[in-house]
């Protein structure tokens, strides 16, 4: 990395750091608990902790759906839709999470914040949709505790079907990109086979061409009986066809090839 | 400056608005192909008789805030082709009984490679019509995948209410109940009859059929009304 960049990179990085302190300072967030559950006032009985940490711990390890609850004992400083997403941004872990946020003591609750890979690739507007059915059905619950569980319950079942279309979406890009390459190659190759063929056919073709100028060319010359020894037969005081020639050519050029003093007698 | 793996993924989100608008689940009409699957198998093998049992555990949320439950057994009987429908397909049923609730028939067609879920029948009152589908819905099929879309089953009641379900195949899942340990696929369905929301997880396993069932109604100003939970606990095969 050149000076300039570093310099630039770490001032932009300070700044972020700097913002992200000065937030935090405000929102007081909490760090991520070591199990699923961050509940400092102990509101959630015992028996639904543990219940609900085996459960969780076991989806985020099986699936890397992590779905976190938190339980304030009073309100956040900000609005708890506002905590529940700074929250998420900070603890949320894997391809598919959710904040579930409870105020104790207030029925408004609780918040949901998702997020996560698998989530985002699943399309905000199905994901939302979901959210809203999910939502309707928690408030119709009666009793916090009651509908914490019901939030698990629609979070769990949500994040695993945004996972798994998620996964699909994924899948369905690589055959998209592996076809695509496929068509590249196939494209590269024929264009390859078609030059060989032309540079082929080219070289036949001047071959074909040169023989053809060669079988003319050599037609077009003399062509001459070899010449033959003649001698006497039998006592034969003539002999006939000595130095004769033949020419593909006019009637009028016969004369002048024939041999001369010939003694055909 | 762009890294490697952030160019990758810009591809991704890219390639995505390519195939997002594709709706993952298969049209049925489009590979409705027969298949009996491995070593032959039908989806469910059924044969008439056979019969299915359940332990149903149903709580009522009372008008005074109170609760009632009650566990009774559920049994789910096959009785083979019941009718047919306009085009002249056959429509099986299953038949349900349970105490203390009127008798119900679920009609369906069962294929090899899938269940169609083609209407049901109320044996409530003795003149009562059964409720058939114009174009029957997949209710199950091999293959499916989690994160799915199937269908949207949608249809008028008599009081004029409309009912809407939705069916999202939320992924495999291995489930343990009384009858023993099966592979299955989560099914979540989700609707509304009139002002009653409805929610209704199916877990169904290849071969054997619907093995676990959570079933809520609720209302948005009154809460949930009923839950209830079904646990397969025996199968018997007629002719067995």
């Amino acid at each position: 990395m050149k000076p300039l960049t570093m310099v630039l990179a770490g001032l932009i990085g300070c700044g972020c750091a700097m913002a992200q302190d000065a937030g935090e300072g405000v929102l007081q967030l909490p760090d991520r608990p070591e199990g699923q559950i961050h509940d400092p006032g102990n509101w959630l009985p015992r028996l639904d902790a543990e219940v609900l940490e085996q459960r969780l711990g076991a989806l985020r390890k099986a699936d890397k759906i992590d779905i976190t609850i938190a339980v304030l004992p009073s309100q956040p400083p900000v609005p708890p839709e506002v905590f529940a997403r700074q929250l998420l941004g900070r603890w949320g872990e894997g391809d598919g999470q959710t904040l579930i946020l409870h105020v104790a003591g207030d029925p408004e609750g609780p918040w949901l914040a998702s997020g996560g890979r698998m989530v985002r690739l699943a399309g905000e507007v199905p994901t939302k949709e979901a959210m809203v059915e999910a939502k309707m059905r928690i408030e119709a619950v009666s009793g916090e505790r009651e509908q914490i569980l019901a939030a698990v319950e629609e979070m769990e079942d949500l994040l695993r079907f945004l996972s798994y279309r998620g996964r699909y979406y994924e899948e369905r890009l690589r055959a998209v990109q592996a076809s695509y390459q496929l068509n590249e190659m196939q494209g590269r190759l024929n264009r390859r086979i078609f030059l060989l063929a032309a540079v082929v056919g080219g070289v036949l073709l001047l071959l074909g061409a040169a023989l053809v100028s060669v079988y003319w060319s050599r037609n077009r010359a003399p062509l001459w009986f070899p010449v033959t020894s003649w001698r006497l037969r039998f006592g034969a005081p003539y002999a006939g066809g000595n130095d004769a020639v033949m020419r593909l050519g006019g009637p009028e050029r016969r004369n002048s090839l024939a041999p001369k003093g010939g003694s055909d007698g | 400056m762009v890294d490697a793996g952030m160019k990758n993924q810009l591809l991704l989100v890219l390639l995505g608005a390519l195939v997002l608008g594709c709706d993952p689940g298969g049209d049925p009409e489009v590979d409705a192909g027969v298949d009996a699957g491995v070593g032959g198998q039908a989806i469910l093998p059924v044969r008439k008789g056979d019969i299915w049992r359940y332990r149903v555990e149903s709580t009522l949320t009372r008008s005074d805030g109170g609760e009632e439950t009650r566990v009774v057994e559920r049994v789910r009987k096959y009785l083979g082709e019941v009718r047919k429908d306009a085009e002249g397909q056959a429509i099986e049923a299953f038949e349900i009984v349970e105490e203390g609730v009127p008798i119900e028939q679920e009609l369906v067609r069962i294929l090899p490679d899938r269940i169609l879920a083609c209407g049901s029948l109320s044996l409530a009152g003795p003149n009562l019509q059964p409720i058939i589908f114009a174009n029957p819905v997949p209710f199950v099929r091999r293959g499916l995948k989690g994160g799915e879309d199937l269908p949207e089953i949608r249809f008028g009641q008599k009081g004029g209410a409309e009912v809407v379900r939705k069916i999202r195949v939320i992924g495999p899942e291995e489930v343990e109940v009384k009858a023993g340990r099966f592979d299955t696929i989560k099914l979540l369905f989700t609707g509304q009859d009139g002002p009653l929301g409805i929610r209704r997880t199916v877990w169904f396993a290849e071969g054997t059929g619907i093995v676990r069932e959570e079933k809520e109604r609720f209302t948005k100003a009154g809460g949930v009304l009923t839950h209830e939970s079904h646990e397969l606990v025996a199968i018997e095969r007629s002719g067995e």
